[in-house]
């Protein structure tokens, strides 16, 4: 089983701060640009990364991760390629931890085994399948956990202490918990209800707690990192991307765009328990 | 007929406790669903053996749908094919105008037992839109129906019934803005709302256990031409038709006819411009291949890297699954039922598609050509197709495609 990000986590912890979890879609806005916000996120602060697989069809989706799945799918981006620059960026960087994230039609149709064939030989820490929840374990979840890739489980506010011991049995790597019934993106509705919500998993696992969903500047990573291990940026990042872009290309700022946003959210991370 | 109960391997099993029919099925949906899809589950299974709730649905059925609908002997298309006799199941007769309101009936009954507060919908060309607004309307429950902008630009009137029976209509503009986007958007809307919102899912779709409860709820077609067919010809039809688009009608029609070896089987999907066009028809079982959408595993077009292709369908609903998936629409009880809308006439410009209108001329000039060909030697087949006003030939296309696979047949209201 990779490790990497069980490393990273305790890491983190022995610093007395949560780490800062940043999604980018790969392929967005092209695949050239998308590969050097690859390659500079771990100096802008990302202590992990989730590296989204752009689907047609993005049901749990807000319309920035939208908008950045459908300019990833423009530019030609296919499931091959983002293995393919995972695999670089893998022999640039052997520690941060890298995590794909999307839905499993692509992976299906790729093929299950060879997808995790390939994705181990790209250096591939986990994987996060919104749309595969455990009763549908056998379909990627155990193959992977075979193959030796972690499988990072969403957790819910709709998940209940009946159903969570379910949930976090073939979870690995970390837990992610959604910080409300909703899309990404969408606004977070009680602060001391995600901390609640996070303290009731920690007491049901020794996995490591991160919160996504709704987390956009560095107050809020600090606000949110007090309770969880982890705090997961994805929609701010598509959209401070998206912004940069003029007539849908990128530009001489858009990388810049997500390494300044990961630097205020690393600062915000390191400010959470201080 | 042999006996159902000695026939060890029924066809119309399943699905297995997994929500799988094979292969296929599932429950394919992010985690904050799942609770609710798992109650659903539970309360489905009591409703199914609560006597009460079987007996509102059959009664709402009869006096509220109107059932049961006519089986209806086609003389004219009879002897104008000269071979089978042709029967039509009049599901446009129903209230509202579609097979959409069986379904509808028998959610709407379990959101309510469920003790959902407001209903959402998705819809394609509106029927089920309107069949969901109706049921709302009937039972006094808030309804929001996603519907692809696309379409709520070329069907307009549906929009309009909707809204007058007290719907909120969202007009959908992701992607190509057509019912797999309405459908998006409807998964979203339910995740944010999850609480206090039934998802009315009027396809055979969705996580289990969607597609099981659209097929018993849609059974009734199938039950009902059966027995009518006994009565009208004392035997089982030779030959079962229909449309593919989503699949409740087709569903709804073959389930009940499943084990009986001695009927064949047709189910007809939207063509366009060609199955061997990638992305120019909505062909999702002929054209498509299995794939993971909308909670379950089913019949999609998509392309090599596993992104969904849109499809191309100049009737909405068989973008539908143009796009998506793989069930039909509407039902010949041994032939085709050819329907008319009585607000459109005439197909308006509007809704064909350029490339439509490009294969509607290609088509004009074949037929010319084919007329002035069995003007030598007469054809009893194609006698009609000799048509030359514009509207007529519209009108022979309509049937003539529908046979053919060039367009669902129940345009525009599957």
């Amino acid at each position: 089983m990779s490790t990497r990000i069980a490393e990273r986590f305790a890491a983190c912890a022995k610093e007395g701060r949560p780490a800062l979890v940043t999604f980018v879609m790969s392929g967005d806005p092209d695949p050239a640009t998308s590969e050097k916000i690859l390659a500079a996120l771990p100096g802008a602060g990302a202590d992990i990364i989730e590296f989204g697989m752009p689907f047609s069809d993005p049901m749990a989706d807000g319309p920035g991760i939208q908008l950045a799945g459908q300019r990833a799918l423009a530019s030609g981006q296919t499931l091959h390629k983002t293995l393919d620059q995972v695999k670089r960026f893998r022999a640039m960087d052997a520690d941060t931890p890298v995590v794909l994230m999307g839905y499993y039609n692509p992976i299906y149709i790729y093929g299950v085994e060879s997808f995790l064939a390939d994705a181990v030989a790209a250096g591939v820490d986990g994987l996060i399948v919104v749309d595969l929840p455990p009763e549908e374990d056998d379909e990627l979840c155990i193959p992977a956990l075979a193959a030796g890739i972690n499988f990072i489980r969403l957790t819910t506010p709709t998940t209940d202490d009946k159903r969570l011991p379910a949930v976090l049995k073939n979870t690995s790597g970390f837990v992610y918990y959604v910080s409300m019934n909703g899309i990404t993106g969408g606004a977070i509705k009680s602060n001391a209800a995600v901390g609640e919500s996070v303290r009731r998993i920690k007491g049901h696992t020794d996995l490591p707690v991160a919160v996504g969903f709704g987390i956009k500047t560095a107050e809020d990573a600090a606000i949110f990192g007090r309770d969880a291990d982890g705090v997961v940026v994805g929609t701010a990042l598509c959209n401070a991307l998206g912004s940069s872009l003029e007539n849908g290309k990128a530009t001489a700022g858009t990388v810049a765009a997500v390494t300044t946003l990961v630097e205020g959210l690393a600062s915000g991370v390191r400010r959470a328990r201080a | 007929m042999i006996d159902d109960a000695i026939r060890p391997n029924s066809l119309r099993n399943g699905p297995d406790e997994q929500g799988r029919f094979g292969q296929f099925g599932g429950r394919f949906v992010a985690e904050t669903l799942m609770p609710l899809i798992l109650d659903l589950e539970k309360a489905y299974r009591a409703a199914q053996a609560d006597p009460a709730y079987v007996e509102e649905v059959r009664f709402l059925g009869e006096h509220y749908t109107g059932r049961p609908s006519p089986l209806y002997f086609a003389e004219r298309l009879t002897e104008h094919l000269g071979g089978a006799k042709v029967y039509f199941k009049r599901e446009e007769l129903n209230h509202t105008g579609s097979h959409k309101l069986n379904n509808c009936i028998g959610q709407i009954l379990l959101a309510k037992r469920m003790g959902k507060t407001r209903i959402i919908a998705e819809t394609g060309a509106g029927q089920h839109g309107v069949a969901t607004a109706t049921v709302c309307a009937r039972f006094g429950l808030p309804c929001t129906i996603f519907m692809g902008a696309t379409d709520v630009a070329r069907q307009r009137p549906n929009v309009w019934r909707m809204k007058m029976l007290g719907a909120e209509v969202r007009a959908v503009t992701a992607g190509a803005g057509t019912l797999k986007d309405a459908m998006n958007e409807a998964l979203r809307d339910w995740v944010t709302n999850v609480e206090d919102t039934y998802y009315l899912i009027g396809t055979a779709a969705g996580p289990h256990p969607y597609p099981e409860m659209v097929r018993d709820f849609q059974s009734v077609v199938g039950t009902e031409i059966k027995a009518q067919m006994l009565v009208a010809e004392g035997k089982l039809p030779d030959a079962l038709v229909a449309c593919v688009g989503g699949g409740s009608n087709a569903i709804g029609t073959f389930h009940p006819f499943l084990d009986d070896t001695s009927v064949k089987i047709y189910g007809a999907e939207a063509g366009g411009h060609g199955i061997d066009i990638e992305n120019g028809h909505a062909s999702s079982m002929t054209g498509g291949r299995p794939g993971v959408l909308h909670g379950n595993r089913t019949y999609l077009l998509q392309n090599g890297d596993g992104q969904i292709l849109e499809g191309h369908s100049i009737s909405p609903a068989s973008t539908i699954r143009a796009s998506a998936r793989s069930t039909p629409s509407c039902t010949i009880a041994a032939a085709l039922p050819t329907r008319r809308s009585p607000t459109r006439k005439r197909w308006p410009r509007s809704s064909f598609a350029r490339g439509s209108r490009a294969s509607f001329r290609r088509w004009k000039r074949r037929m010319a050509w084919r007329c002035c060909k069995r003007s030598r030697r007469p054809c009893a087949r194609t006698r009609p197709l000799c048509c030359v006003s514009r509207v007529a030939a519209i009108r022979t296309w309509n049937r003539s495609a529908s046979i053919s696979g060039w367009r669902c047949n129940e345009y525009p209201y599957c």
